[in-house]
This record gives C-alpha cells, sequence and structure tokens, in this order.
C-alpha cells in the first residue's frame, strides 16, 4: 500500500515508548501494533486526533503518501 | 441460553448425519446386491427398496453395470456433500462465522453439486438410450435441479468470501 505510517519515527522523536502512547491515546498495545507495522487497513478520524493530541503533531507527521 | 440460530444449525447438523448414513446404507445395499446379481441375475430385481434392474440385467451385463456405476457415482458425490455440510456445521462457530475455511468448504460443496449436474448429461442420455430399448426403467435425476443448487450455494460462498474481508478489514481498524 502507499500509504506510509510513521508512528515510529514521531515515536522516537518524542520518545514516546508504545506502552505510554496506548496508555495516552487509549488503544490496545495490539491495534497501535497494527498501526505501527503498517497492517491496518484503516484507521479512525477519533484515533489519529487522539495520537496526534498525545504525540503534539499534526496527521502529516504520521501519514505519508509514497506512489 | 442457545439462540434460534444455534438451534437450527444444530439440527442441520443431526439431519446432515442422518442423511449420510443414510447415503452410505443406500450405496452399500445397491453395491451389495448388485454383486449378487452377477451370478444370480434375480437380485437385480430388488436392488434397493423396490429398484428393478433385473430387464436391463438379463438384456446386456455391461449396460446394467454402467447404471449401476452411475446410480453408484451420485450416491457417493452426496455423501461427499453431506460429509462437507457436516464439516462446515461443525466448524462454523457463530461469534465469527467468517472464516477462509468455511468459505472455502461452502465454495467445495458449489464445485461438488455443479460435478454432480454435469455428470447428469452423460446420464440422461444413457438412460433415455435405454428407456427406447426399456421403456421401464427408473429415470431418476436431471440436471437443471443440480445446476440451480451449485448456482444458490456458489453464489452463498461468494457472499461468505465478502463477509471475511468486511470482517477482516473491521479487525484491521484502528
Amino acid at each position: 500500500m502507499p500509504i506510509i505510517v510513521n508512528l515510529d519515527v514521531m515515536m522516537a522523536k518524542r520518545k514516546m515508548s508504545l506502552n505510554e502512547l496506548s496508555e495516552k491515546v487509549g488503544l490496545t498495545l495490539a491495534n497501535l501494533s497494527i498501526l505501527k507495522t503498517g497492517k491496518a487497513k484503516a484507521v479512525r478520524f477519533s484515533t489519529l486526533e487522539a495520537i496526534c493530541a498525545a504525540l503534539d503533531c499534526q496527521p502529516a507527521d504520521i501519514l505519508e503518501y509514497k506512489a | 441460553m442457545k439462540t434460534k440460530t444455534e438451534r437450527i444449525l444444530i439440527t442441520m447438523n443431526v439431519l446432515a448425519w442422518l442423511a449420510l448414513v443414510g447415503l452410505i446404507v443406500q450405496l452399500g445395499a445397491i453395491l451389495i446386491s448388485y454383486g449378487v446379481s452377477i451370478p444370480n441375475p434375480t437380485g437385480a430385481q430388488n436392488l434397493y427398496l423396490g429398484m428393478n434392474l433385473y430387464v436391463l440385467r438379463q438384456a446386456d451385463f455391461w449396460e446394467y453395470t454402467g447404471m449401476v456405476a452411475f446410480i453408484a457415482f451420485f450416491l457417493i458425490a452426496k455423501a461427499l456433500i453431506a460429509w462437507r455440510v457436516i464439516k462446515v456445521l461443525s466448524q462454523i462457530k457463530l461469534e465469527n462465522p467468517f472464516t477462509a475455511n468455511i468459505a472455502g468448504r461452502l465454495e467445495q460443496i458449489s464445485y461438488f453439486i455443479f460435478g454432480m449436474a454435469v455428470m447428469t448429461f452423460p446420464y440422461s442420455a444413457y438412460t433415455e438410450w435405454l428407456l427406447k430399448k426399456f421403456p421401464t426403467l427408473p429415470q431418476k435425476y436431471t440436471s437443471g435441479d443440480f445446476i440451480f443448487l451449485a448456482g444458490i450455494i456458489f453464489v452463498l460462498a461468494q457472499i461468505f468470501k465478502k463477509g471475511i474481508e468486511i470482517q477482516s478489514e473491521n479487525e484491521l481498524t484502528v
């Protein structure tokens, strides 16, 4: 899929672990892992909003389009 | 407490087992009667529950054998379908019914029924040819019914596959 999820990059920039993000966002580790590894087929706006709030970033910092 | 669908599926499972046992018994009875009729042609008078192929047996042994082979083929195919239905019914879980395994089995059932439909063409041609010589012969299967049934199950299998896709997409939405 040409949509790349850069969640790990943003987490590294903010020095945040998956456990910490999971607690802040309210998502399970399994679901966060699905998103981080690029296996997710869809992302809810509410999830994106929570992640952006937790990592203090923009959606474009997490999602990237590569043809 | 079991839901209505669960109860229906359990009942269908029991019925499928009964059908399988019935078909195997019928096949066994026909094959034994056929075996008896090889040395003793009167055995063909009642192959199974009044199925009388005595006239054919007396006229030509190989034509008689061909007819018994067709009947045995349809019984074996039906038994295999019943077995697959039992597998589907025993493996399906209502909490998570859309699995690739169940869809594959449904598709296999439709192919089996389609195979039976295809085999009814030579069977019909054969029986029509025999009926000209022996008008009293029983004719049992027509292809139309099987094609219709195979079509319905194939469509169901496709809908099931779509269900699996939707479920997988839903599970991978975060």
